[in-house]
């Protein structure tokens, strides 16, 4: 059965998977296991991804599929059960409405253990620093397609340091983002895709990258 | 105010002036159709008309004549018009360009007849001297018996010449495009084309987009390189053209220049950093006309540089320029026009209302960033049909060197057809491949790199292989999904449907050569418009002709460009979605 669910979710199958899904579920197969398995799941997306051989439709498909399948998951597990690997606050900074990058990128994270508060588009630098405050992420991550985002990008950075708040390392992504916009802005790590993000944000706490 | 009673004969029009007024302003105003080829200084003394007193009728100039009391004036029929063609999209219009040439025979001066030299030239009303005209204006009209050919453009005496030089008057039309820079040297005596020019942009070595280009200037000295690199290559353009046909350079007197926004500034070296950042607001739209020699363009030292105005940071001259060629402040029905270049400007509307936006849609129309793409030159493969057989056409009968925009265009719809690309744009593996005809074709697909492709030819021109990758066919995706959203936002705010767009014109290289069915197929272009759809070529190009060649057509794109209205489509909340709708096929 989970291999089912695997290749359900990398053919893309939404409906398959969230039932193959829910019949394991009530077979009484093993939460955290399934989660595992959409775990290999969308790693392999981002493999096929990075080969050309999927593209953004793809990852955005995979990304509510793995939703729908966590949302089934998350309540049969204890809290306690639920493993991360890390917390990330992610926008899409101020000037800059687009969210693509940052859903796919999200349901990426999510899909390799981490815990991300999505904080929304547009968002000033206040916004993020309250964010950093309040749930003290090991990373923040800001994302923006156009090119109106870099200089957000480097007010972000400052208004963290500013405010003291130097535990979380910095990952900015997106398609305009590069090595001189990282280093413009202050940032630790960037990323023009959502596979490439994941794993710099696991190398950024020193985790593996094989996990 | 006193108001005088105007009659204008024979037509018999009556109209009422404003005191002390000209007789070529109120024709202007009240659209009487009179010309006035010097541009109304008193040089050419074409705009004789009669005017009636007491003792019967006297000349005047129109341009010069003041009206002081009721008037009756008789104009002259005039029917030594003639119409030129620009290519691209055929359109007369009357000879009557930016830089115009006057050859006149004066009086001399003698005890009697004693004033000034430049009375003498322009009589005692006409344009205001310019110092560097008057510093040698004497010795001009006297070493050569007082014949002299006077220059004027943007209403001005640019220069004065010894002796009858008015059979020698040219003029280049320039299209300044992010990849491709065009230049179209034109006879402004005659009318007629003389040769074309065209080059890759030299500033593609720092970056093949605007944006990279516009952050490549914020560098320190970028400004300056860019704006050198682009100014350079058109002295080098204009140097090849006058060659070509055997003139000089300094035979030019007028240059019209139409660019998207960025490389208007670059060209006139004005910072474009703040085109990147919200509200992405250019530093100037409204047209320009500067010396040559202030930025270094090598025609006639008097030459004069028109610069079309732009709509906004990412609409600029080059599209007002294709509008104006399309005639879109016509249009009596719901046209859309789609310039296809680096980046994809749309503009929707009829003569009522106007709208705009510009797509980051990417160069891959235009060839650029596609693995063996080209431009639509000799050796590009502009179509691709694959049924049975598998046949392909290449612009210069040669053998092919790369793919053209059309090309892949085709390439891309032909195999949507056969499925060999799904709908979500994935190039299948050999045995995923069900259609029969694709199935044909299964050995074609190859993996370069490491990515799947699809082979289009081995014997090329350089020996290597010609094929289209997954990550091309990723980039034709992005494209097309930028500019099919764009249209559909567009209509949206415009309250329209597809199917109520009554002409869809399509300008760019790409659009020379476009095959209609691949357009819609690969869902660029909505279906219900297939049957609707025109290539009109370069069109901003031959826009840049029409304003070089009539003072009519500029001053209409000036009053085009105010009319159109922009939409950012960066910041609207509909753009994304759709975008992601629009990338599958």
């Amino acid at each position: 059965m989970t291999e089912k669910i695997f290749n359900s979710i990398v053919g893309m199958e939404e409906e398959n998977a969230l039932k193959f899904a829910k019949e394991y579920l009530n077979d009484g197969g093993d939460p955290q296991k399934l989660l595992d398995v959409c775990r290999e799941a969308m790693d392999e997306v981002g493999e096929k991804f990075e080969k050309g051989e999927y593209f953004l439709s793809e990852l955005l498909l995979s990304g509510e599929i793995f939703k729908g399948i966590m949302d089934l998951t998350l309540p049969l597990l204890k809290e306690s059960e639920v493993e991360t690997i890390g917390k990330i606050v992610l926008g899409t900074v101020q000037d800059d409405i687009h969210d693509i990058g940052k859903n796919i990128f999200k349901a990426f994270a999510e899909a390799a253990g981490f815990e991300v508060i999505d904080i929304g588009v547009d968002v000033p630098e206040e916004k993020f620093v309250e964010a950093v405050k309040e749930h003290n992420p090991d990373i923040v991550g800001m994302s923006c397609l156009i090119t109106a985002g870099i200089n957000p990008m480097k007010r972000t950075v400052e208004a963290l340091k500013e405010a003291g708040l130097t535990g979380a390392k910095i990952i900015i992504g997106g398609g305009r983002v590069d090595e001189e916009i990282k280093e413009f802005s202050g940032a630790d790590a960037w990323a023009d895709d959502a596979a490439r993000g994941v794993r710099l944000c696991k190398e950024l706490l020193g985790l593996g990258v094989e996990g | 105010m006193t108001k005088h009673k105007v009659t204008i004969m024979p037509d018999n029009i009556e109209i009422f002036v404003e005191d002390n007024t000209t007789l070529k302003d109120n024709f202007t105003e009240y659209g009487i159709n009179f010309e006035f080829p010097c541009g109304g200084i008193g040089v050419c003394k074409r705009c004789k008309v009669n005017i009636m007193n007491d003792d019967g009728f006297e000349e005047a100039l129109a341009c010069q004549c003041k009206v002081k009391n009721d008037l009756i004036v008789e104009i002259p029929r005039r029917e030594d018009k003639h119409s030129i063609l620009a290519s691209g999209l055929e359109r007369d219009v009357t000879l009557d360009p930016l830089a115009k040439k006057f050859h006149m025979q004066l009086p001399y001066p003698t005890l009697k007849d004693n004033a000034d030299d430049w009375s003498r030239l322009v009589g005692k009303n006409g344009v205001a001297p310019s110092l560097k005209v008057l510093q040698t204006l004497p010795d001009k009209l006297r070493e050569n018996d007082f014949k002299v050919t006077v220059v004027i453009a943007d209403n001005e005496i640019v220069s004065v010449e010894k002796g009858d030089t008015s059979h020698t008057l040219l003029g280049i039309a320039f299209d300044i495009g992010t990849t491709t820079i065009a230049g179209y040297l034109l006879n402004l005596k005659t009318g007629e084309e003389i040769t074309q020019v065209s080059t890759l942009n030299p500033q593609i070595k720092y970056g093949a987009d605007v944006i990279s280009r516009i952050n490549y200037a914020k560098t320190s000295q970028g400004l300056d390189r860019l704006h050198w690199e682009i100014i350079n290559e058109i002295n080098k353009l204009i140097e090849k053209a006058v060659k070509q046909a055997g003139y000089s350079s300094s035979d030019i007197y007028a240059v019209t220049i139409a660019g998207n926004t960025t490389m208007h500034h670059l060209f006139l070296k004005i910072q474009p950093k703040y085109l990147v950042s919200t509200p992405y607001v250019p530093v100037v739209t409204e047209p320009l006309v500067i010396d040559a020699n202030e930025i270094n363009i090598s025609i006639s030292s008097a030459g004069k540089i028109f610069v079309f105005p732009n709509i906004a940071g990412f609409v600029g001259g080059d599209t007002v320029a294709a509008a104006l060629t399309a005639e879109i402040d016509k249009a009596d029905k719901l046209t859309l026009l789609i310039d296809i270049g680096t980046n994809g400007e749309l503009v929707l509307g009829t003569k009522e209302k106007l709208l705009s936006c510009s797509t980051a849609a990417g160069p891959a129309f235009e060839g650029v960033e596609i693995s063996c793409g080209m431009r639509g030159a000799t050796g590009a493969i502009d179509h691709i049909s694959i049924s049975n057989e598998f046949n392909y056409s290449v612009i210069g009968n040669s053998l092919p060197r790369g793919i053209a925009g059309s090309g892949i265009v085709d390439l891309v719809a032909e195999l949507l057809k056969v499925r060999i690309i799904n709908e979500n744009g994935r190039i299948l593996r050999p045995e995923e491949i069900k259609h029969p005809i694709g199935r044909k074709y299964k050995d074609r697909i190859i993996e370069v790199n490491g990515i799947l492709s699809f082979l289009i030819e081995e014997k090329t021109a350089s020996g290597q292989p010609i094929y289209i990758s997954q990550k091309d066919v990723r980039e034709v995706q992005l494209a097309k999904g930028a500019i099919a959203a764009g249209i559909e936002v567009l209509l949206k705010t415009y309250g329209a449907k597809a199917e109520d767009i009554d002409q869809v014109l399509l300008a760019g290289a790409f659009g020379n050569y476009l095959n209609e069915g691949s357009v819609c197929k690969i869902g660029l272009i909505p279906s219900v418009l297939e049957g609707k759809i025109r290539g009109i070529g370069n069109a901003a190009g031959v826009g840049a002709k029409l304003s070089l060649l009539s003072e009519k057509e500029y001053n209409r794109a000036i009053t085009l460009s105010k009319k159109i209205n922009y939409i950012e489509l960066s910041a609207h909340p509909d753009f994304q979605p759709v975008f992601l709708k629009k990338i599958n096929f």
